[in-house]
Parts: C-alpha cells; sequence; structure tokens
C-alpha cells in the first residue's frame, strides 16, 4: 500500500512537472480611454504571462504602478484617484482558453477565445474575449483586444473630469511566451 | 509513516487542484515598489515638501498672501494687501528639480534646487530624503547695510526633508533647516546662522481634498539654543489649511502667520503673531506643462 502510495506521489510530481509551461514578464498590454478631450493611451510592458499548454489554462499579472502615461501627473492621477495602486496594487486574468483540446499550436494564426475572470480595482469579473494564438520557434505569441466598462469594476470619475475620460477602456495585448 | 504519506499525497492532490491559482503564483516577483504622492504638491503650505516635477516637466505655482485678519473692515480684513511669489520649478531628471522664483515681499528673486536622493520602499527603506537649497538675492537689503556690498544682498536656506507616507491617506516631513544670512536685517532679531525644525504633514479627507498643517520652530540662533515654545525674541510660523486637486490644478488655501513665501523669510522674519489676529489669508495655484 505505502509503495503504491509513494510510487503514484512521485507519478503525480513528475506529472505537474512536465506539463508544458510558456511564460512571459515582459508582456504588453496598452489602453485606452481617450475623449475628444484628452490622450489617455498608457502602455505597460511588465505584463507577466503563463499558458499551460497541457490544459489551456492562462493567467495574466500586471502592477498598475507599471503603466507609463504621457504626463505623470496623469499617471500619479490614475494610481492614485482612479484605481487605489496601493490598496488593489495588481490586477489579474486568470481562465483558460476555449477547446484547448482543438487548437494545434503547430499551425499558425488561430482564432481563439479566453474565458474567465478579471481583477481590476479589487473587482472579479467573468468575461470572455476573442484573440489570436500564433507560434513559430518556441514561441507563443497571444493578441487580444477587448472593451471593459469602468463602472463595471468600480473605478469612479469625478464630475469634473467626466469629459475628459471614457467609460469605455479598450485594451489591446501582446505577449510573446517562452518555455518555462 | 504511512501518516506521512498520506499527508504527503493529500497535499499534491490539493497542489493540482489548485493549478489555477498555482499559475498566478508562478507569476509572482517580489519587485519593490516606491512610495508615490506623499503629498498632492511640491508645498505643504510654505515649506517644502519631497515631491518635485518629472523630468522635462514644468510646475508653475502662483503664491498669494493677503494681509492680517485684524486689519479692520476698513482694509476688508487684509483682502486690500496682497503679495505675490511666483515660482517656476522645471525637473532636470526625476529626482533633480531647478527652481527660479520671484516675491514681492521684500522684493526678493531665489533660485533653488531639490534633489531627492532615496524614495520611501526603495529597498524597504521607510522615509523619502531629499534635500532643497535656496539662494535669494534681496534686492532691498543693500540699503540698509552700512557697507552696501553686493554679496550683502545674498541669504542662503538649505534643509533635508525627511517624508514618510504612513499610509494613502496620512503623510508627515520633518525639515531641519539652517539660514545663512550675508546680512541679516537690522530691524529683526537675526544671527547670522539661523537653525530651525520644520514640522508638517497632511491628511487626506477624500480623493481630492486634504488638509495640512505646518509648524516651523527657530531652534537655534547662532550660537543660542532656543527653546521652541517659550521664545520672545521670535515669531515661529504655523500654517493650516486644505488642498484642492482638481486634474491639471492643485489650489492650496490656508490660515499663517507668516507674510513672506520664501524659506528665509517665512522661517526666520516673521513679525506677525497668531495670538493677536496677525494671521494671513492665502492661495497657492501650481499648474504643471508638459513640454
Amino acid at each position: 500500500m505505502r509503495t503504491f502510495l509513494i510510487i503514484l506521489a512521485i507519478i503525480s510530481g513528475f506529472n505537474s512537472l512536465s506539463q508544458g509551461k510558456y511564460i512571459t514578464r515582459n508582456g504588453m498590454i496598452e489602453f485606452n480611454a481617450s475623449s475628444p478631450l484628452e490622450k489617455i493611451n498608457p502602455v505597460n510592458n511588465h505584463v507577466s504571462c503563463i499558458l499551460d499548454t497541457e490544459t489551456g489554462k492562462i493567467a495574466f499579472q500586471l502592477k498598475m504602478i507599471s503603466f507609463k502615461f504621457e504626463r505623470a501627473l496623469m499617471e500619479e492621477h490614475f494610481n492614485e484617484k482612479y484605481v487605489d495602486s496601493e490598496k488593489y496594487p495588481t490586477s489579474t486574468f486568470i481562465g483558460s482558453i476555449v477547446d484547448w483540446s482543438n487548437i494545434d499550436l503547430k499551425s499558425k494564426h488561430q482564432n481563439v477565445k479566453a474565458k474567465g475572470i478579471l481583477t481590476i480595482h479589487g473587482v472579479d469579473k467573468q468575461i470572455e474575449v476573442s484573440g489570436t494564438i500564433n507560434s513559430s520557434k518556441n514561441i507563443i505569441q497571444i493578441n487580444s483586444g477587448f472593451d471593459i466598462f469602468l463602472s463595471d469594476y468600480n473605478v469612479k470619475i469625478p464630475n469634473l473630469v467626466k469629459d475628459k475620460i471614457s467609460e469605455k477602456v479598450s485594451i489591446l495585448l501582446e505577449m510573446k511566451l517562452q518555455p518555462k | 509513516m504511512r501518516r506521512k504519506v498520506y499527508v504527503f499525497f493529500l497535499l499534491l492532490v490539493t497542489m493540482s487542484s489548485l493549478a489555477q491559482d498555482d499559475l498566478l503564483t508562478m507569476l509572482d516577483n517580489n519587485e519593490e515598489t516606491l512610495t508615490f504622492a506623499t503629498f498632492k504638491s511640491s508645498k505643504i503650505i510654505n515649506l517644502e515638501t519631497i515631491e518635485q516635477p518629472a523630468e522635462a516637466e514644468l510646475d508653475f505655482i502662483i503664491c498669494h498672501r493677503f494681509g492680517t485678519l485684524n486689519s479692520g473692515i476698513e482694509n476688508l480684513y487684509g483682502i486690500d494687501y496682497g503679495n505675490v511669489r511666483m515660482i517656476f520649478n522645471y525637473g532636470l531628471t526625476d529626482n533633480v528639480t531647478l527652481g527660479l522664483a520671484r516675491s514681492s515681499t521684500y522684493k526678493v528673486i531665489d533660485g533653488s534646487l531639490k534633489t531627492k536622493f532615496i524614495n520611501q520602499g526603495k529597498n524597504n527603506f521607510p522615509l523619502t530624503i531629499s534635500t532643497y537649497s535656496i539662494i535669494s538675492f534681496d534686492t532691498l537689503t543693500a540699503l540698509f547695510s552700512n557697507k552696501k556690498k553686493y554679496a550683502d544682498n545674498f541669504s542662503y536656506t538649505n534643509q533635508l526633508l525627511l517624508a514618510r507616507k504612513i499610509n494613502s491617506e496620512l503623510s508627515f516631513q520633518i525639515s531641519p533647516s539652517i539660514t545663512y544670512y550675508n546680512f541679516p536685517s537690522p530691524f529683526l532679531e537675526l544671527s547670522r546662522i539661523m537653525y530651525s525644525l520644520g514640522i508638517g504633514g497632511r491628511y487626506k479627507l477624500n480623493k481630492s481634498v486634504s488638509i495640512n498643517y505646518e509648524w516651523i520652530p527657530i531652534i537655534k540662533s547662532g550660537d543660542n539654543i532656543i527653546h521652541p515654545i517659550k521664545n520672545e525674541n521670535h515669531i515661529n510660523s504655523f500654517s493650516f489649511g486644505c488642498d484642492i486637486e482638481t486634474g491639471g490644478h492643485v489650489f492650496q488655501l490656508f490660515l499663517s502667520n507668516s507674510t513672506a513665501m520664501f524659506e528665509r523669510g517665512f522661517i526666520n522674519e516673521n513679525v506677525e503673531n497668531w495670538s493677536d489676529g496677525g494671521i494671513h489669508f492665502g492661495f497657492n495655484i501650481s499648474r504643471s506643462f508638459n513640454f
């Protein structure tokens, strides 16, 4: 019995080790909340992403303070007044790619959908987004673009600047994952 | 032994069922986060804070100080009198700021340099430490000087700024400073070297408004140690007010017993007292520009 358990344990241990995981820590996410009055289009080049190629599970994580704005003051206001970066330092997405078993990583440029929970400003929300997945020479590239609404994540914009910030925010992402 | 193996096995099973969280844990990297927005503006009220414009940013500040509240209805409690200081602060880098300013009080032009040495949060350091140095060129001093040397127009203040953001609402700062006069005004009880210890802080009431205060006791004049409270020859500056931040501008509205708005003046050369109504209403407006 004991031997059996040990063998099982070793096997399951091996199992989790042998799973193919692809990772990056320099992924790019930009968002656009521009209005006719103000351009708000910051970029974060330090996004982490990990994809488990066995299961199609995928996770993203970024630090809110790593978004670089055109103006330092805007960046400070973003962190201090709108998304409370001290209280909620990171945003995450955890989910999986839909129909992973039908996706052939050897073929180029496939349209995929990902489903999961996006957490921004401490608020969890189930989302489904579409994107593309490309793989070549051991690099898996993921691109996606989708919109979110500030009110869904309890981000309040004061009346005074309501005209300057768009309620609908477009997000673009590009990840180049390498084997872990 | 058997129990241990069971526990181990159970652990493995739990781990694989938590695979989702596991993915996120794999992404965790414990990068340090630098503290930001310790204060809303580069001034608490009169005192400089550790805040400074980012690289290539120009911060333009207009400081306005009315007359004293005890000057009577005929002067609308001080509103008839006004002193202005215009400040241009330019960020050479994120940590070095050059400033140029002119005050109508005593007709002073000054140049300043603010340098940040360490930011709170860097290697878990508990404070932000900056220095602030200002050279004042007093276009009136020489009139009172017997020898009328050109150098008599200059005075210098050096400050060490030690700030700590306790939490997102509460921040404190201590600013020990030394002022050196080439020619101390004969009308005031001044030594050539004056030491003081500024203490200030802010508390945020909501995302756009904070209340601020500062108290700047003179602690040493030349070789004489001065009691910060029982002090008959000098009047310490005390101010309190609020910051209102509206997107691009910060408005600071406050009451203070200091007339001058440059370091040497509001630290050492106060002539009005809170106790007899020598209180000035004042405001600062700051606006930053990018090039």
